[in-house]
């Protein structure tokens, strides 16, 4: 125990230390405890513990009061905790009824349900899960959901011990651990018959009671925790494996691939495997990602040269073939059934002949079946026209009032069948290169069903209003989402956000919190694509009140970060048309807190994605600064998580849409051109500038041969070739020309509510105004003319808009510049020079009105260099006002700004003209 | 029964005004009044929500107080004496759930993963021998901590209780608060 004179003198040493600056504080402790390290050391590892040390005791006052709460779960009295892990914590409980004390187990599940839909998801599952009554699986009794949130599920009470401890333990042969196995098989075969899948089955969960007999724990459960069964694609990636056992997972599930039947066969095999070798197939070293991923490309050892050398004799031959084919690392190669692995297994045992010896015929044609892409698309179809039916059959009910309680159960079924669809069957199609056209008819039927639900709906039922409103948001995000792949129809976004928001407002949903999450999120959508039409003002306010709504609800991290993430993102650039670079680098940096929280809590795909994503973020904001280095900086940062995040998840369109994104600004640091023909200060390195947008077009070429239909894949893919034939117009125009004439076809394909939307016209205005500049440089005047007539035309159209972004008032401007090049290079100085001369004043007020955005002051400081190279009389006044116009950034100067002041101080002393020299 | 006509406002203005005695009579009910909301909620009584331990001690001093006229000073005086006892009360709890535990071979539904909600109850026991012990060396740090964490105080109440000045209570506390985060670490409590 440490004495009070000596507690004292720590005390007024921290204090004294907490009142200087962070960091002085380690020179002024080694000053005040010369001599005495300990007390050095004392005090320093205080300041240590200073952060975060008042949370630190709340919440272990807190948990310690929950815990107390927690007693008592539904009707069953908690007797003690018998275990935790990844999903919650089991508790023993009894039933308090003085008839039936019965011993249960309970368990509740970590992360709780909030959404409605969730609930009701939670429900139907459980009720598929009660109807498993197999004696060779635990029985579910009952669930429910504690008053904070926590569901829980209540499963008959079994003592047993793991199936591989029972059999090691009583000693087993191989014949009789085989015969134990395949009565797991049998319990595994009946649930797969009732389309139920385990996900987790691994020896743990395979409990073998006193009398022998196994029984399976937790089928189904890991399918209730995944949220990628029931959400949007955003929370998917990684969300499944969070919940699987790595050893025993199949390789698809590793690769987080959907799951099947063959999932769980796969896990028995391993199962099997430990019971004959004593090991399972794969090992894991270390954790994470990595770790799996290196698991899936070591080769599974034979079983015969690992098991202990007393069994290996009746392992060898069939049961190894038999117990290897199970283990197949494509789902075509295993057995097609649990039922055929354990008849193969008795046939094994028994010297006959085994089916793991057949021909690989099947499995080949299977494949090449399975490969074919329209399989997928044909399946869903098949579903839509179900479905239509059933619409059309609940309207005609309806109509006979003495079938109203069919009718009631049919709207029961369209509702469930049209929530399957979307959130189903959308989650597999987004996933899928090339499935636009099917998503279109998924939306037409879905909001047909809707429609008509909506037109039923009990205003008394928040339950279905909140279902419906999901449904239109869904709709929303398929439609034109601002955030993931869609169909490219913003103002039919618009109008079911709309749809969502009024069913989110009616009196019976209002104030809860449920509905003020949905409120929150469609807001955000609404706020993206309001600025992306160019309804800027409402847009920003949609945004600043959805960030104001968000706090304070209790939702699970990952919905929270992701809605915060978003929202972060857009009002960076709400804030850069703002001309605020402060609030954008403050937006950027809450929006990397946020992406680095994350990631340490859940260290997923999606959390990493985000914080690649804040780094792009970073860049953006930076780009409407002075300093190349810093942002090629934060893109580097980011090019490293994208590029990461695409060879453990190459199937993912996200992950390589950011990394086109980031590859592009990247390159925009170095050419100077920003995707939007922002002239950024840059490095003037054209050759890195250039790799980095053919590998950018790379991948478009590749997202947009995917899938035809898929406009933003189109778009993206213009736009790389626009960028990519102005780097390399000035070393070869006649390539240059050819790279502009495929995107202006590429736009010129567009269904004509994309091409006509802001975003798109202001790329089609830049490169038609870049590609002037090459066909004049090829001599062909007329056409140059056209492209740039047509350009600025669109520029000017586009600027006039109430509320245009910055980046968009700058387009006439811009557009000048690259014209009066146009006319320079067909000979025309007159025409190039009151061309400069009206992009420089065209700038000037936007200079004004935004003073801390430097590629204005970039622009009209290039177009004033410009025209004083034009105008010989009037160079010394131009390269004046360029100069004062360069010098009046109000940032900190940057190497890039020395630079770029002392070249115009260069040009100004060689200017010969009446006015004299700089002074 | 006498004492319990007497109005814990008016017990706990005769507290604050020297009245030793008054003390022991308004603690007995004010420990009552926090152990039954304590129990109504573990026999889940309320669906709303779980009440915070700030929460129980509010709505304890609301039924307490009932038709009374409570004061500022009569709910800061209150405040705290349930800090205490809610200190009390919780540790009591988690000794025992601790207890629970290490009774008894538990039986194996095993989860090897790390938990999530699983229940700790000996972080809260070691708090409370770190706020002990800290008690041993500076009785008034000790006593900030339990009235801010135990009785959700605002500092400023913190320092009418205790008669000493705000800038104090703010020091005493971010110093007790790093000096039991230091203690709570891993291994590091002693």
């Amino acid at each position: 125990m440490i004495d009070a004179a000596r507690f004292r003198q720590i005390d007024a040493l921290f204090a004294a230390a907490l009142e200087r600056p962070t960091g002085e504080r380690g020179d002024f402790l080694d000053d005040a405890c010369v001599g005495d390290p300990e007390l050095r050391s004392a005090v320093g590892e205080l300041l240590a513990h200073d952060e975060g040390a008042s949370a630190a005791i709340r919440e272990v006052v807190e948990a310690a009061a929950l815990q107390d709460a927690i007693r008592r779960i539904g009707p069953y009295r908690v007797v003690r905790e018998i275990g935790a892990g990844g999903m919650g914590v089991v508790y023993l409980a009894v039933r308090d009824d003085p008839h039936f004390h019965t011993e249960v187990a309970v368990k509740v599940l970590q992360g709780g349900l909030e959404s409605a839909q969730a609930i009701a998801r939670f429900r139907d599952e459980r009720q598929i899960l009660a109807t498993l009554r197999h004696s060779g699986i635990v029985q579910l009794l009952d669930g429910g959901s504690l008053a904070d949130g926590l569901p829980y599920l209540v499963m008959e009470y079994v003592e047993g011990s793991p199936i591989t401890r029972w059999a090691d333990a009583r000693g087993l042969d191989v014949r009789a651990r085989v015969e134990l196995f395949q009565q797991v098989c049998a319990a595994v075969s009946y649930a797969h018959q009732k389309l139920v899948v385990h996900r987790d089955l691994k020896p743990s969960n395979i409990l073998v009671t006193a009398a022998g007999a196994p029984k399976l724990l937790d089928f189904g459960i890991a399918k209730l925790l995944d949220p990628s069964a029931s959400l949007a694609r955003e929370a998917q990636t990684r969300a499944g494996m969070l919940f699987l056992t790595p050893e025993y997972a199949s390789p698809e599930q590793l690769e987080g691939q959907p799951v099947s039947t063959a999932s769980d066969l796969f896990s028995l095999g391993a199962v099997l495997y430990e019971l004959l070798v004593g090991a399972p197939p794969r090992r894991l070293e270390g954790g994470g990602l990595a770790a799996l991923t290196r698991a899936l490309e070591v080769e599974i050892p034979r079983p015969s040269e690992v098991a202990p050398p007393s069994r290996r004799r009746a392992i060898a031959g069939d049961l190894e073939r038999v117990v290897l084919k199970a283990l197949e690392r494509e789902p075509d190669r295993r057995y097609p059934s649990v039922e055929r692995f354990s008849r193969d297994l008795g046939r094994a045992l028994a010297g006959e002949p085994v089916e793991a010896h057949a021909s690989t015929f099947v499995y080949r044609a299977r494949k090449l079946l399975r490969r074919h892409r329209g399989a997928v698309l044909a399946l869903a179809a098949v579903l839509l026209s179900l479905a239509g039916a059933t619409v059309i059959s609940t309207r005609q009910a309806l109509r006979a009032d003495e079938q109203a309680r069919r009718a009631e159960q049919r709207t029961e079924d369209v509702r469930r069948l049209a929530s399957a669809m979307l959130f189903e069957i959308d989650g597999e199609l987004q996933e899928v290169e090339g499935a636009t056209a099917a998503r279109e008819l998924l939306v037409r039927r879905s909001l047909a069903f809707l429609d008509v639900l909506a037109r039923e709906a009990d205003e008394g039922d928040p339950e279905q209003l909140l279902e419906l409103a999901a449904g239109y948001l869904k709709i929303g995000d398929i439609q034109g989402s601002p955030t993931a792949p869609n169909l490219g129809h913003p103002s039919d976004a618009l109008a079911s956000y709309a749809r969502a928001m009024e069913l989110l407002q009616r009196s019976s949903v209002r104030d809860l919190p449920a509905a003020r999450w949905q409120r929150a999120t469609t807001r955000h959508r609404i706020g993206v694509l309001q600025v992306e039409i160019g309804e800027v003002a409402a847009g920003h306010t949609n945004l600043r009140e959805a960030l104001a709504d968000v706090d304070g609800l209790p939702r699970s991290e990952d919905d929270h970060h992701r809605l915060v993430a978003f929202l972060r993102a857009a009002l960076i650039q709400v804030a850069i048309d703002d001309g605020d670079l402060a609030a954008a680098a403050g937006h950027s940096d809450a929006l990397l807190a946020v992406g680095a929280r994350w990631e340490a809590a859940a260290g997923s795909h999606e959390a990493r994605f985000w914080v690649g994503v804040a780094h792009e973020a970073a860049s953006l904001w930076q780009s409407y600064a002075a300093d190349p280095r810093a942002a090629l900086a934060e893109l580097d940062l980011a090019l490293a998580v994208f590029r990461r995040l695409i060879d453990e998840a190459p199937q993912n369109v996200m992950f390589r849409r950011e990394l086109w994104s980031a590859l592009l600004r990247a390159s925009a640091f170095h050419s100077g051109r920003d995707l939007r023909d922002l002239p950024v200060a840059h490095t003037g390195d054209l050759e890195a500038a250039e790799a980095l947008l053919r590998e950018a077009l790379e991948i478009a070429e590749r997202l947009a041969r995917s899938d035809l239909l898929d406009t933003r894949a189109a778009q993206e893919l213009a736009l790389t070739l626009d960028l990519l034939a102005a780097l390399v117009d000035a070393r070869d125009p006649a390539a240059a020309a050819e790279l502009f004439a495929r995107a202006s076809s590429i736009f010129a394909g567009l269904p004509a509510a994309v091409r006509d939307s802001a975003s798109v016209r202001q790329l089609i205005a830049a490169g038609r105004c870049l590609a002037g500049v090459t066909l004049a440089r090829l001599g062909r005047g007329d056409e140059a003319g056209q492209e740039l007539a047509v350009g600025l035309d669109l520029a000017a159209q586009e600027a006039a808009v109430a509320h245009a972004t910055v980046d968009v008032l700058i387009l006439p401007a811009m557009c000048g510049v690259e014209a009066a090049r146009a006319r320079l290079a067909l000979g025309d100085e007159e025409a190039a020079a009151s061309l400069l001369e009206g992009a420089a004043a065209d700038l000037r007020p936007l200079i004004d009105a935004r003073p801390g955005l430097f590629p204005l002051r970039h622009g009209r400081a290039d177009a004033l260099t410009r025209l004083a190279a034009l105008r010989v009389d009037a160079c010394g006044s131009l390269l004046d006002a360029a100069l004062a116009t360069w010098r009046g950034w109000p940032g900190a100067p940057t190497e890039y700004t020395r630079a770029g002041e002392a070249s115009i101080v260069a040009a100004r002393a060689k200017c010969r003209t009446p006015e004299g020299p700089a002074r | 029964m006498a004492v319990e006509d007497e109005g814990v406002t008016g017990l706990l203005r005769a507290w604050s005004q020297g009245d030793r005695s008054s003390l022991d009579r308004v603690t007995p009910r004010i420990y009552g009044e926090l152990r039954r909301i304590a129990a109504a909620q573990m026999r889940r009584e309320r669906d709303d929500h779980t009440l915070s331990p700030t929460e129980v001690i509010h709505e304890a001093f609301v039924r307490l107080a009932g038709a009374e006229q409570p004061s500022i000073q009569d709910r800061i005086h209150f405040l705290a004496i349930a800090a205490r006892q809610m200190r009390h009360i919780l540790v009591d709890h988690a000794r025992r759930r601790a207890a629970d535990k290490r009774g008894g071979p538990a039986r194996p539904i095993p989860f090897e993963e790390a938990s999530f909600v699983t229940d700790r109850p000996e972080a809260l026991c070691a708090l409370d021998d770190a706020i002990a012990a800290l008690a041993e060396v500076d009785e008034r740090k000790a006593r900030v901590v339990e009235l801010r964490h135990f009785g959700g105080m605002t500092q400023q109440e913190i320092a009418e209780v205790l008669g000493v000045h705000v800038n104090t209570v703010a020091r005493d506390l971010r110093m007790a608060e790093a000096w039991l985060h230091r203690e709570l670490r891993p291994g590091g409590a002693r």
